[in-house]
Parts: structure tokens; sequence; C-alpha cells
């Protein structure tokens, strides 16, 4: 268990870094891919088998994820401490609760659910980080949303899905248990 | 204490039981909630107070990293960018030629005009040039709304405010937050910048002699995030044309006047509104980007 909390503190670590010195340079009219938030959102949201949402395991690993990633993303990319913090703690609850509720035995097109509510969570994200930053100012909720916000949700949803696919293959989860069946 | 009966059934008092102890799991469920929010609330106090030295400390050690993970980035996105860029390479390379060819007809009018009026340009240079101090800083990382990190700090003279330049005179920015050994410098782009501006001229490709030169066009450069920027407050009665310089202007008190800045690609005027805006092109660009310098003595030169 120490060595996945480990790999995971140097995971967010080295994507801390790539996002804020190397994938400056491939930046997509100005949008530069949020890969911390790609990776706590992936984290976050593959289902733990037999895991709710109350049971220790569940809550204190999205409060371990969150605060990683948060003190990392605030470190290298945002002037003060802790509002990816906190930010990160409302997406991360509030994500679970979601897949809680969407819980069912059968269902169909796993990958959509996943980019749907990662887009979702990513703007919820920009929007408390812009609330949070400036003391919940109701008038600054769109301070720290991208100029672009189309191409940096583009950017951002490649990433997510190429860690989807990836985490799919190395771990075959089967999602299939978990998503609400609209399309009968 | 929650002994079955022998009969297999539930009397009131245990269900009772149950209940309360159900109750009783669910609030402690919240009573932990509520501590570790509080436990996570003050950690972030905590790290607040400590906010230069724990970054100072991570930017310290992770400088070397971010110095290659940089480098490395500039040079592959080059690369690349070649690929993709293949088909544009001609009119850049036609464009350039032609930029050149405009700029060795500006020195020489310059160097006549300097001919004859040698002792003004000379006082005009000593003062545009007053002695100014240099550190020469890396870049390592973009931050996100458009500040940069590099890799000097107040340990090198650096402070609060000062311009930030690249070797060919171009602007940058300005140092905010200075930590020990790292600094962050505020881009133009940056939605929180603002800086005092004037055109240059230029009139069918020829730089337009002095006594015929309008009066200064003054504005102002907002930045617009995602490395971006456009001018504003341009009074709607003057005539602004693409492709014109932008500078800074003696209007400006952090910045030494006449560094380069951007130049103007497209103009909006509205003739209800008294000013027009324009979009730029900032010639500060990050990608391909290794070293910058920052002027420590400009302030007290001012």
């Amino acid at each position: 268990m120490w060595k996945r909390i480990l790999a995971i503190i140097a995971l967010f670590y080295l994507f801390a870094l790539l996002q804020n010195s190397f994938f400056v340079h491939y930046s997509l009219l100005g949008a530069v891919p949020d890969l911390v938030f790609v990776l706590f959102f992936g984290l976050v949201f593959v289902p733990i088998k037999n895991l709710r949402y109350f049971e220790i395991g569940g809550a204190y690993r999205i409060i371990f994820l969150a605060v990683c990633a948060g003190f990392f993303m605030d470190t290298f990319m945002y002037p003060y401490l802790g509002p990816s913090i906190i930010s990160f703690l409302i997406i991360g609850f509030a994500l679970r609760r979601v897949q809680l509720v969407l819980l069912n035995k059968d269902g169909r097109y796993p990958f959509l659910y996943f980019l749907v509510i990662f887009i979702i969570s990513l703007l919820g994200y920009y929007m408390l980080l812009g609330l949070i930053a400036n003391r919940l100012s109701p008038f600054k909720f769109l301070a720290f949303f991208p100029p672009k916000i189309i191409f940096c949700i583009i950017y951002d949803s490649i990433f997510a899905t190429v860690f989807f696919y990836i985490y799919n293959a190395m771990y075959k989860i089967n999602f299939n248990a978990r998503q609400l069946r609209l399309f009968r | 204490m929650f002994s079955v009966p022998p009969s297999g059934r539930f009397n009131h008092k245990t269900v009772k039981n149950l209940e309360n102890f159900s109750l009783n799991k669910k609030s402690n469920a919240w009573i932990k909630f509520l501590i570790a929010g509080f436990l996570i609330l003050f950690l972030v106090y905590i790290l607040n107070l400590s906010t230069s030295p724990v970054k100072n400390y991570f930017f310290a050690i992770s400088s070397p990293i971010q110095k290659l993970m940089w480098t490395a980035g500039a040079s592959s996105s080059l690369y690349f960018g070649s690929f993709l860029n293949a088909g544009s390479l001609a009119r850049d390379n036609k464009y350039l030629k032609e930029e050149n060819q405009k700029m060795l007809f500006q020195l020489s009018f310059l160097q006549s005009i300097s001919r004859g009026n040698q002792e003004f340009s000379q006082i005009s240079a000593v003062n545009q040039n007053r002695g100014f101090d240099v550190v020469m800083a890396g870049v390592i990382g973009l931050e996100a709304n458009d500040v940069l990190s590099i890799n000097k700090g107040s340990a090198d003279g650096i402070f609060d405010g000062m311009p930030v330049i690249n070797e060919q005179g171009v602007l940058f920015g300005k140092t905010s937050k200075v930590y020990k050994n790292f600094s962050e410098v505020i881009l133009l782009s940056n939605k929180d910048s603002i800086i005092n501006v004037k055109i240059q001229k230029y009139q069918d490709d020829q730089m337009i002699p002095a006594e015929d030169l309008p009066p200064e066009i003054s504005g102002v450069v907002r930045g617009r995030g995602g490395l971006s920027a456009y001018m504003d407050l341009i009074p709607i009665n003057t005539d602004i044309n693409l492709q014109d310089i932008i500078t800074t202007s003696s209007m400006e008190k952090v910045f030494p006047k006449d560094l380069l800045v951007g130049r103007i690609i497209q103009k909006y005027a509205d003739d209800q509104k008294p000013f027009q805006q324009a979009e730029i092109n900032l010639f500060s660009d990050v990608s391909g980007l290794e070293n910058l310098f920052v002027i420590t003595n400009y302030k007290q030169a001012n």
C-alpha cells in the first residue's frame, strides 16, 4: 500500500512539472493540458470493487488524492496554496456521489459517461477555483476560466481519453456494472 | 449488546437498539467527516502561512528538472512544428526577406538623421540607456494566468516590479512575487496587466520622415490571458494601420520607453464609442524562450 501511495505522489509531482514546463510548448491556441486534474479525476472515477462511499477507504482515498493533487497544482500553477486542494475535495466527493446515483447493474457506453462527467467536473473546478481564490466573490467565479475554454476542454479530454483506455487496459476494469442505462 | 432472542424474533427493545446503532454509525461518519474537513482547512491555513518557503523549496529542488523539461519541450516542439508548418515556411521566408529590406532602408534613413543630429541622438541614447543593470535568468515554467517562472530571486538582487525583457529589447512583463531563489513574472498577456504604449507609424512600407511624423498615438495594452492581448483606449479619430509597431511610451512608469511590445493585426472601430480597439500580436513569444533579462535599476534611475 505504501508503494502505491508513493507512486501516486510521484505521479502527481511529475505531471505537475510536465504541465508547467514541457507542455507549455505544445499549447493549443493558448490552452495547456491540465494533466494533474486529468490524473486526479481518473483515479477518483475508477471504481474500487466493493468499496462504498462512506467506507474509510473511499472517503480517505479521495481526501488523500485531493490534498496531493491540489498541493502540487497550487505550488506550480497558482500563487496561493489551498484553492486547488479545496476545489479537488469538493469535486472528488461530488463525483463519488454522482457515481453512486448512477449506480446500476446494467449499463452501456461507459466512456461517454466518463467524458461527460469529466467535462462537467473540469468546468466546475475552474469555477470553484475562481470563487475560492477570490474569497467567494460571486462576480469572480469566471476569473480562472481560460480565455479559450473550448480548446482547454478539447485538449484535456484527449489526455483524459488516453488515461481512460490505458487504465482500462492495465486493470481490465468492467465499468458496465456502474452505469445508468439511458439508451435501451 | 445485540443478542438475537432464542425465538428468532426481535422485540421492540432490540429493534430500537438496532435503530440507535444505525444512527450512531451515521453520526460517527459525519463526525469523522467534519473532523477531517477541519483538519484539512487547518492544513491549508498552515500552508498559506508558509507559502514562500514551501514554494521556494519545491522550486529550488525542481528547478533543474523543470529547466530540462522546458528545454526539451522547446526543442521538440520546434522539431515537430517544422513538419506541421512546412506549408507556411515559404510564406514566412518571403515575409522575413521583405522585413529585412524594410529594416535596411530604415537603418540607412536613421543613419542620415543621426549624422545630422548627432549630438541630439547621443543625448537621447544616454538618457535611454542610463546604464541599466540586468540580471539574466533562465525560464523554467509557465503557470496559469500567464505567469512565467524564472530561476533567479531576491538572492540575486531581484525585487518586485522590475521590468523583464529579452536580448532584443522585447518587453515580456514585470516581476511580481519574488522568492529567495526564483521569481514570478507577470506577462503582458496576463488579465491584470495594463501598460501605456504608443504606435510607431509606417506608411507604404517606409518609415515616415521625421518632419512628417503625426502626433504620437497612445493607448494601453491589456492582457486577455491565453498568451494574447489587445490594445485599447486608442482615440477614435486617429488612423491606425495593420502591422503598426507598438512600443512602451514615456507615460509608463514601470517600464522604460521604446521597448518593443507587439504589432497590430486587426482593428475594431465603433463611431458610437470614444475609443477604438485593436487586436495585437505580442512579440513576447514564450515558445523556444530560454533566458530573460531583469532590469534591476530602472526605477532607481527614474
